[in-house]
């Protein structure tokens, strides 16, 4: 019997095209990634879909991303999916803002494959993520 | 924890795809695909640089210059991402801010440098 098995969904939200492209080809090989330009689009995505993941820039044009991160909160059903957040600032102050508005991590650009690789388990499958740590 | 890139190795090269070829898994379909986004993206942000140089805009050139970064870093451009923290430098107070232009011009030109090389060596 062959038994499917389901991958899990990951949105992706970045105006630059290019971390777009690069988050999409990485992760593609274990996941469903779906990615837009700027948040406005990617809260119109979520009004009919439920990603397993969220991964979102800081600055991005007509909506930041923690306004971004706000409305993701606000919203019902995506109250509790993960958010991991990206830029390219590196200030503890930035990190702290994300954390309040409810991210679970932050990652500063240029990331490190491997470590983004890791959070997106963590977050993904974190009760398995602990046990093999 | 931070990206490490090798510098001293890469330091002379426009550019150099090691980290954009592991991100894509080696598929060269994907890679062609990057660099044509790395392109057609740093061409424009360096037409909006352009833009907001001639307009002094100091608030939009650091955000620009801020935004591109990471891009140089993947596509392992050591020359770029240098250039860039000497304009962050300025932005800081660290260097003379008249020295502003002359540094965004550099930028600029290194940038048609590294795009003509893309070109030349993919046949884009």
């Amino acid at each position: 019997m062959l038994i499917k098995v389901m991958r899990k969904k990951i949105l992706v939200v970045d105006d630059e095209i290019t971390i777009c492209l690069l988050l999409e080809n990485f992760l593609s090989e274990e996941y469903d990634v779906i990615s837009f330009n700027n948040g406005i689009n990617a809260l119109e995505w979520l009004e009919g879909n439920l990603p397993d993941l969220i991964i979102s820039d800081i600055e991005m044009p007509n909506m930041d991303g923690y306004e971004f991160l706000g409305q993701v909160r606000d919203r019902g059903f995506t109250k509790h999916t993960p958010i991991i957040m990206l830029s390219a600032k590196s200030e503890s102050k930035e990190r702290i803002k994300c954390y309040k508005l409810g991210a679970q991590d932050y990652l500063t650009k240029p990331f490190n494959p491997e470590e983004l690789e890791e959070l997106v388990k963590k977050n993904l499958f974190p009760i398995h993520y602990s046990i093999n740590w | 924890m931070k990206l490490r890139t090798n510098k001293n190795k890469h330091e002379g090269q426009l550019y150099n795809l090691s980290l954009i070829k592991k991100m894509c898994r080696g598929n060269e379909k994907q890679i062609e695909k990057m660099i044509q986004a790395f392109m057609r993206q740093t061409s424009r942000s360096i037409l909006e640089l352009k833009f907001a140089s001639a307009e002094n805009d100091f608030l939009k050139i650091r955000a620009i210059v801020h935004k591109i970064k990471p891009s140089f870093t993947y596509f392992g451009s050591v020359k770029l991402e240098n250039e860039v923290k000497v304009i962050e430098a300025l932005f800081l107070g660290e260097l003379e801010i008249v020295n502003l232009q002359s540094r965004i011009d550099i930028l600029m030109d290194l940038v048609h440098q590294v795009i003509s090389k893309m070109k030349n060596d993919f046949k884009l």
